[in-house]
């Protein structure tokens, strides 16, 4: 039962602060709703950043259909296509392989500037690389398509697929994986988009050709560029834009990340992008997952302000002030975010 | 601002034959200049002591200032030498609302009224604003009534203030409506959302308060009753992570403060560790949080100290008897111990407070049980059952 312990509290304050809003008329000021990508089922909420690990109820989900239905085929692997042999994995074998962890972001590809399509956590899994190699690839094998039993498939390099730490995961922060993000198995392709991360995974089909192109490219609105690793990106967690901030300072905290690099610097700007101030990191910046960092922001005077936001990577690559005209697509936007706040001193 | 400055010039234009002097004063006191506003002023009144626009100019400057002595001593001049002038009233009403002494505001804008002030629906929403705080809800209500819902953000307030009243009223769903209907027209003022927040708590409906909560806390990052608030709900959801952001919040916005502790406290609590709970909000007494001794009674319930339990529950409903949570818990504690008519009171208080409760139909059913009322007691058990299928209480969220 819940209880009323705090009208107590703020029942005093109340009058007086409502008062000082008659005078000091805050009205006229727009909170604007949250605006988030179609298709996802959920997202994360920056505003609930706390910890370097996204709780797996807090990841955000994102897929093309629903969940499928787990049946006794569901819990096998096949591996086939261009190889020498081909064999089929019950999953009870394939975790009884030695286990490997990798903390990795995962952002979905369209995920937009300041959107909650991204979420860390902790992988634990098989390395694919060894899945591959039992099945003795042959030499034309240049790609690893890898089939969900939603019908969903995505093909990525086999160097990308080889590499030690591409996982087929079936656990999630130390819990099974839940349905919604893959169980029983799922890819995790680190610093790649999440596109590549596919779930409910019941084939691995080697290939010459990378079937993705066309998808790729399709209509010519897209980049010529393959969309593969995450762009360097930062996001904010307090404030959002059209938040409404009263005291003389403030903290201002968001997260980083660099697909398959590590962040180097996150940097703020409050005055229209003229001058940039180093936020502090408070994670060590590791390859594939994002840091948490934090300004304090000793805000001169009350009004509007814009904030921006960038970081850069350990090669030196910015995130670019504003998104390439050219770009017809919206996929791996990148640019710079800018939050408008408003801050009040009351009377 | 904008109100203060519409009104001196309504004064100018109201007041026939002002002075050279004064109306520098208020030309300074328009744009900005404060400082030379109230120098001219005060040389005005070295002139002409009785010179009503400089004693109100000097008020309202005053009040700007949190110059409660001043303001009120230059308000009451204006009265005594312009009795007729409802600006004196108005602003000595504002005067003392701001100060929180309800009966004087209300009594001022009634005068004010009397004598038209000519920002009637303003003085209407102020007036049932302070006679509300001043324990009399029905008679806002029907101040309201007197005029049409106004527009633009005076109309936010209107919608607020019915909120207020009938949430005084035990009327949470009317409350709730007004309410809504506020944040609607003015989105961006915290207390509105504090209300909706403390409402959908108080009508047992948690997660539908941490929603709004969370979204609250988007828009006020560092309003600290805001935070305090996602805390509670994050609390009454039993989910110690989000309890844990608040407490981050609050502490990036006030290092020092004593909300802080009690949060701290439902984490410990949330964790299963009481020792550190009964010691945070024990603390949290310490600096003031009256609060802090429900949660205390509760601890001590849970512990099976009922003395130490009632005596921390007798002091939260002496700090607010309105609480309908404190009156269930000593309620339930006096029922076990027999003393029927001193529950039946506590009890009672909880349905009128928390009429969804199903917890509190329950001990009403046991009381009326008690008291040989079975027919009293079978409705109240048959409500009990009604009420159990949607009370999260029964369904995970915390008790």
């Amino acid at each position: 039962m819940p209880s009323t312990v705090h009208h107590q509290l703020e029942k005093a304050s109340f009058s007086r602060r409502h008062f000082a809003r008659i005078l000091g008329g805050l009205a006229g000021l727009q909170y604007p709703a949250p605006q988030w990508a179609q298709g996802e089922a959920s997202s994360f909420d920056f505003s609930l950043l706390a910890d370097w690990i996204t709780s797996n109820p807090m990841f955000f989900i994102r897929h093309h259909g629903d969940p499928p239905i787990e049946t006794s085929e569901s819990r096998t692997l096949s591996i086939e296509g261009e190889v020498s042999r081909k064999y089929t994995l019950q999953y009870e074998e394939l975790v009884r392989q030695p286990p490997k962890t990798v903390v990795t972001t995962i952002e979905c590809v369209e995920n937009p500037i300041g959107g909650g399509l991204v979420s860390t956590a902790e992988w634990t899994g098989t390395k694919l690389r060894e899945i591959l190699e039992r099945a003795e690839p042959l030499s034309s094998a240049r790609f690893v398509r890898l089939h969900g039993s939603d019908s969903y498939a995505r093909t990525v390099p086999l160097s990308k697929a080889s590499h030690p730490d591409t996982l087929l995961a079936y656990r999630m922060n130390g819990d099974d994986l839940p349905s919604a993000h893959g169980r029983p198995l799922r890819a995790v392709i680190p610093g790649w988009y999440g596109m590549d991360s596919v779930k409910w995974l019941r084939k691995v089909e080697l290939t010459a050709e990378d079937f993705d192109q066309d998808y790729l490219l399709q209509s010519g609105t897209r980049s010529a560029e393959p969309i593969t690793a995450m762009q360097i990106k930062a996001a904010f967690a307090r404030p959002l834009d059209g938040a409404v901030i009263f005291g003389h300072g403030f903290v201002v905290r968001g997260a980083a990340w660099a697909g398959e690099d590590s962040v180097e610097r996150v940097e703020l700007s409050v005055d229209g992008m003229r001058s940039w101030q180093q936020a502090r990191l408070l994670d060590r910046p590791e390859l594939y997952a994002w840091v948490r960092w934090q300004w304090d922001w000793q805000i001169p005077a009350p009004g509007s302000y814009e904030l921006a936001l960038r970081a850069t990577d350990s090669r030196g690559r910015i995130q670019p002030l504003e998104r390439n005209p050219n770009r017809l697509d919206s996929y791996g936007q990148n640019s710079c975010q800018k939050v408008r706040v408003t801050v009040v001193w009351p009377k | 601002m904008a109100k203060v400055i519409l009104c001196v010039g309504l004064i100018a234009a109201s007041l026939a034959g002002a002075q050279e002097p004064i109306q520098e004063a208020e030309t300074a006191f328009r744009s900005g200049d404060v400082k030379r506003a109230a120098a001219l002023a005060q040389d005005v009144l070295a002139n002409d002591p009785n010179s009503v626009q400089a004693h109100l100019l000097l008020g309202i400057i005053a009040s700007q200032n949190v110059a409660w002595v001043s303001a009120i001593r230059n308000f009451e001049a204006v009265i005594r030498l312009a009795p007729s002038n409802p600006h004196g009233y108005f602003y000595l009403g504002q005067a003392y609302l701001y100060q929180q002494k309800w009966d004087q505001a209300a009594k001022n804008f009634v005068l004010a009224l009397e004598r038209r002030y000519p920002d009637n629906q303003r003085i209407v929403v102020e007036l049932a604003f302070a006679e509300n705080e001043a324990g009399q809800p029905r008679k806002a209500l029907q101040t309201l009534a007197s005029i049409q819902a106004p527009s633009g953000p005076l109309a936010a307030q209107f919608y607020a203030v019915i909120a207020f009243a009938q949430g005084k009223l035990h009327e949470p769903s009317l409350a709730m409506e007004a309410m809504q209907r506020a944040v609607e027209i003015d989105a961006v003022n915290p207390e509105y959302r504090e209300f909706i927040i403390s409402t959908r708590l108080n009508m047992n409906q948690p997660s539908l308060a941490l929603a709004e909560a969370i979204n609250a806390q988007k828009c006020f990052p560092d309003q600290q009753e805001i935070q305090y608030l996602f805390g509670l709900a994050g609390y009454y959801m039993n989910n110690p992570s989000l309890v844990r952001i608040a407490l981050r919040n609050l502490s990036d916005a006030d290092p020092g403060s004593a909300q802080q502790v009690v949060l701290l406290g439902m984490v410990h609590r949330l964790e299963g560790k009481s020792d550190q709970a009964t010691s945070e909000f024990l603390e949290a007494s310490r600096r003031g949080v009256t609060g802090a001794h429900l949660l205390l009674g509760l601890v001590f319930k849970e512990k099976g100290d009922l003395a130490g339990a009632e005596r921390e529950l007798l002091e939260a409903e002496r700090a607010n008897p309105g609480n309908g949570q404190v009156a269930l818990e000593l309620g339930k504690i006096l029922l076990g111990r027999g003393e029927t008519s001193q529950a039946a009171l506590r009890l009672q208080r909880a349905e009128r407070c928390m009429p969804t409760n199903a917890a509190v139909q329950y001990e009403l059913a046991r009381l009326y049980n008690r008291l040989g009322q079975k027919q009293k007691s079978e409705e109240c058990l048959q409500k009990f059952k009604q009420l159990r299928q949607t009370d999260p209480a029964f369904s995970g969220a915390r008790q």
